[in-house]
């Protein structure tokens, strides 16, 4: 924490970034995204378990795309997210500076996108026990009845997009769903309008998520998204040998054609 | 059948009567009620709009393009630019649409009586001006001096072709086109330049005058300042604001600018009213 | 309607969900499935959650459901056939066990839908619903109900607001002619009972600010830094909209398959880009910062000038269901320093 807090100040007094986003403490037990321009503002800047949110998210905001220079504190996946970022040629390696903090809150320094490779190749995923068991169970289910489980589960999602705005994965200007002509997916959070939301979403998303779980952690309804992605890039892994947030340079397992991609679907 | 509406949100059925090209992608659908007694009971006043819709494809907003004095038909122009307006342009003669209305407040012509009148439009913007044109026509001996000055970007994007030839046929009409630097014909007898521009030229007396400004925001910048330079008080101004609509009565939000509705409590506005609102539009 | 004192015990309170039921009546309440708290359909006093301190969604779904038919229509070859909503099919709805910043929530939203002009499915839905809501014993950090003018043992907007006040008893308050009705028709589950002070039996919540207060600043705030400063980590989604009581934002879409279709209404937030957003791409409130000051403005400028009615009851939704810890009683306590 302290070592987190050095390398902030120090960063910003010697001018060698603009902007620092990190954490602040929130309302009640919670922690709160935050953004540091001044060394003495610092002093408010936390980090402790409950720093969890992806706060990757702001590298595609107006605050962190108007800074010259920025830095941002980063646990794996925060780290994991700017090697996807990257990757899509979404954020430049001289732009940011990425203070590394580890799966156990241990600050790792500065890292530069090779070093955060490496980092990230060393983390291990987020995955939670009752999660591995919710997918084992999925998993389990004949073909029908694991559609009719995603149609339940999707049903009480209001579409407030609070999935897609927490997502630093899904930047687009204009989402697929704001588009009307055509119209793709119905507007109306209904049963299917749901479902055909949802199935979008998650596969524009296959082969880039890098399993951060924010989309499940920002949703007032709980559905599990998280799960329909860690289900989906276990299956990236599996099929391509791919996977999201490990390299900055990198090609979206569903961007590209190998002659080596295997053709079991092709019935 | 007349059945009471039982909803806000029913529309009545119309006919579409008459399709006129206006310009390139710019249609006018003269509308005709299906149900007598909906046209018998229908009335509307001049800076109205409505809601057009094609079921299936939804709703849009456009304002009641014709004069309240001519009766028996209702017109809509139209841009196609969305997932609504690109369906309409492809109806024909004699399809069905939906129509909600009419929704808003109106120019007070009443208040301008024994005043001189210009309208200055720009673009897409002439047809909320040509229904109180037209109403200002149609009840010539109210008013004093009436001059019109229309813009746009070249010689096919003005709208109204022939009513334009009217109104210069018109010895009681003052009438002064002009297209944007480079949208002009060989033939094309009209004045070249911007509408300020032109305005400026021209330059109106503002004694005893309303001026009525409609058109894109960025001609509607740049002609206030022109109007001000007059002597026009911002009493003595009006514009109408299209912000995005979805109800047309106040409940939807999405016109909300400052304390009020565009729908419902504009969309015509004096520049002394909007001058109380956020620039929010 | 004066208010009518009665008691009503603990045990009669599972007689009275099934009658309500056998009535013909829907019966909604506050019920935790799988961690989340949220109105739904129950038959038996078991469903019910009574110790969640606010559902995670309002009530606000039982007059302003997510998805609302406006009307249908069926396509023939050279005709159009539309088919009105039959406001008769509405049901008879019981909120039962909501909380009173819950009832209060109705009151803005009515405003919105009938002020002016009148939404008659709104309209209908609200007059077919009943409120008897139940006073807070507890309060969280978000709660600042008495900050906008409410209360956790506030009355308006329910026709019934029962107060835990022993082990085995609710004190009743029968507020409105609705609630009269519903006293009416199980007298015998309810005893007179002479004027109970609530206070010592239900939560205590510091006001932190008022609504004049708020109201005043806001004249001269349009312009200030505060909104950027606030807005700077709202990540847009819409959220706290859809989970306001108070929150009456709509959109209108239609769906057709084959010849058949249906206009609806579905919610929509102020806190999305395209929200405002003109077909040519122009939007008047291009920022995050913009629209954030838009919901603030709506609901304590805007609304009180023009319908009478602050929009907002104190919930504390809003800032438990955002994904980045918006919370929007420090907001308008920094803006009543201001």
């Amino acid at each position: 924490m302290e070592e987190i807090k050095k390398i902030a100040k120090e960063l910003l007094a010697e001018n060698k970034v603009q902007l620092i986003v990190g954490f602040e403490k929130g309302s009640a037990n919670k922690v709160r995204p935050a953004f540091f321009t001044k060394p003495e503002e610092i002093d408010q800047l936390i980090y402790n378990e409950y720093c969890i949110h992806n706060i990757a998210l702001y590298l595609k905001k107006d605050i962190c795309q108007k800074a010259n220079n920025l830095a941002i504190i980063a646990n794996p996946n925060v780290v994991r997210s700017i090697l996807q970022l990257a990757s899509e040629n979404q954020i430049a390696e001289e732009k940011i500076k990425i203070i590394g903090i580890s799966f156990e809150g241990k600050c790792v320094g500065l890292l530069d996108f090779k070093a955060a490779e490496e980092f990230s190749k060393t983390q291990p995923k987020g995955i939670k026990p009752e999660d591995k068991a919710l997918i084992e169970k999925i998993q389990a289910m004949p073909l029908e009845e694991r559609f009719n489980y995603w149609v339940e589960a999707f049903s009480p999602c209001i579409k407030c997009y609070a999935c897609r705005a927490s997502c630093p994965m899904c930047y687009c200007g204009k989402c697929n769903v704001e588009t009307n002509n055509p119209q793709w997916i119905p507007v109306a959070p209904h049963k299917y309008g749901n479902l055909e939301w949802h199935m979008m979403r998650a596969m524009h998303l296959a082969g880039r998520c890098i399993n951060c779980g924010e989309c499940n952690r920002s949703c007032p309804v709980n559905i599990p998204l998280n799960i329909l992605s860690y289900m989906l890039s276990d299956f990236i892994l599996d099929e391509f040998d791919s996977e999201a947030g490990m390299n900055a340079v990198f090609t979206p397992a569903l961007s590209v054609y190998t002659s080596v991609d295997k053709e079991n679907f092709i019935k | 059948m007349n059945m009471e509406k039982n909803t806000i949100y029913s529309p009545y059925k119309m006919k579409i009567e008459k399709i006129t090209e206006e310009a390139p992608f710019v249609k006018t659908f003269r509308l005709k009620f299906i149900n007598d007694e909906d046209a018998e009971n229908f009335s509307f006043r001049t800076g109205q709009f409505g809601e057009y819709s094609i079921f299936g494809e939804g709703e849009t907003t456009f304002c009641i393009a014709s004069s309240p004095t001519r009766k028996g038909y209702i017109e809509c122009t139209f841009r196609q630019a969305g997932r609504v307006t690109k369906a309409l342009a492809n109806l024909d003669e004699g399809d069905i649409i939906g129509f909600r209305g009419p929704y808003g407040n109106i120019f007070p012509i009443d208040e301008w009586k024994g005043k001189n009148l210009v309208f200055i439009a720009g673009g897409i913007a002439l047809p909320p001006m040509r229904s109180v044109i037209w109403n200002c026509l149609d009840l010539r001996e109210n008013f004093k001096d009436i001059t019109i000055i229309y813009g746009a970007r070249s010689v096919a994007d003005l709208v109204y072709k022939n009513e334009l030839k009217e109104w210069e046929g018109r010895s009681d009409v003052n009438i002064v086109t002009t297209v944007d630097p480079g949208g002009e014909t060989p033939e094309w007898t009209g004045k070249i330049g911007f509408v300020p521009t032109v305005l400026s030229e021209i330059a109106p007396s503002s004694e005893n005058t309303i001026a009525i400004v409609c058109g894109p925001p960025i001609m509607i910048k740049f002609t206030f300042p022109v109007l001000e330079k007059l002597g026009f008080t911002d009493e003595n101004v009006y514009t109408t604001l299209e912000n995005r609509m979805k109800c047309g009565f106040g409940k939807c939000g999405r016109c909300n600018v400052g304390k009020v509705f565009v729908c419902k409590d504009g969309p015509v506005f004096s520049l002394k009213q909007l001058k109380e609102l956020p620039a929010e539009y | 309607m004066e208010i009518i004192n009665k008691l009503i015990d603990k045990s009669s309170l599972s007689a009275l969900i099934e009658r309500l039921n056998t009535s013909g009546k829907q019966v909604y309440a506050p019920v935790t499935k799988n961690g989340l708290c949220d109105f739904a359909k129950v038959e038996s006093v078991q469903e019910i959650d009574f110790d969640s301190i606010a559902t995670i969604q309002s009530a606000k779904s039982l007059v302003f459901p997510k998805v609302e038919k406006l009307l249908s229509y069926e396509k023939t070859y050279d005709d159009v056939i539309v088919k009105e909503v039959d406001l008769t099919k509405i049901p008879e709805v019981i909120a039962f066990a909501g909380r009173p910043c819950d009832a209060a929530g109705f009151i803005p939203l009515n405003a919105i839908f009938t002020s002016d002009s009148v939404d008659q499915i709104f309209k209908t839905r609200l007059d077919k619903l009943s409120i008897i809501s139940i006073s807070c014993k507890k309060a969280d950090d978000f709660c600042f109900c008495t900050s906008v003018n409410g209360s956790p043992s506030n009355t308006s907007g329910s026709d019934i607001l029962l107060t835990e006040i022993s082990e085995t008893t609710y004190y009743a308050e029968i507020i409105t002619e609705k609630g009269k009705a519903i006293l009416d028709a199980y007298a015998d589950l309810f005893k007179d009972s002479a004027v109970v002070d609530k206070t010592p039996f239900v939560a205590k919540i510091d006001k932190q600010f008022s609504t004049e207060i708020i109201n005043e600043k806001l004249k001269t705030l349009f312009e200030s830094d505060i909104w950027d400063h606030q807005a700077m980590r709202c990540v847009g989604c819409g959220a706290c909209a859809f989970v306001c009581p108070a929150c009456g934002c709509f959109d209108i879409q239609d769906e057709t398959k084959g010849k058949d279709g249906v206009r609806h209404r579905c919610w929509d937030s102020c806190g999305f880009k395209i929200f405002t957003m003109h077909t040519s791409g122009h939007n008047p409130r291009e920022k995050q910062a913009q629209r954030w000051r838009q919901r603030i403005f709506h609901k304590f400028s805007y609304q009180p000038e023009q319908q009478q009615e602050f929009g907002c009851v104190g919930c504390g939704r809003c800032s438990r269901a955002c994904p980045s810890d918006m919370n929007i009683a420090e907001h308008l306590k920094a803006i009543a320093v201001k």
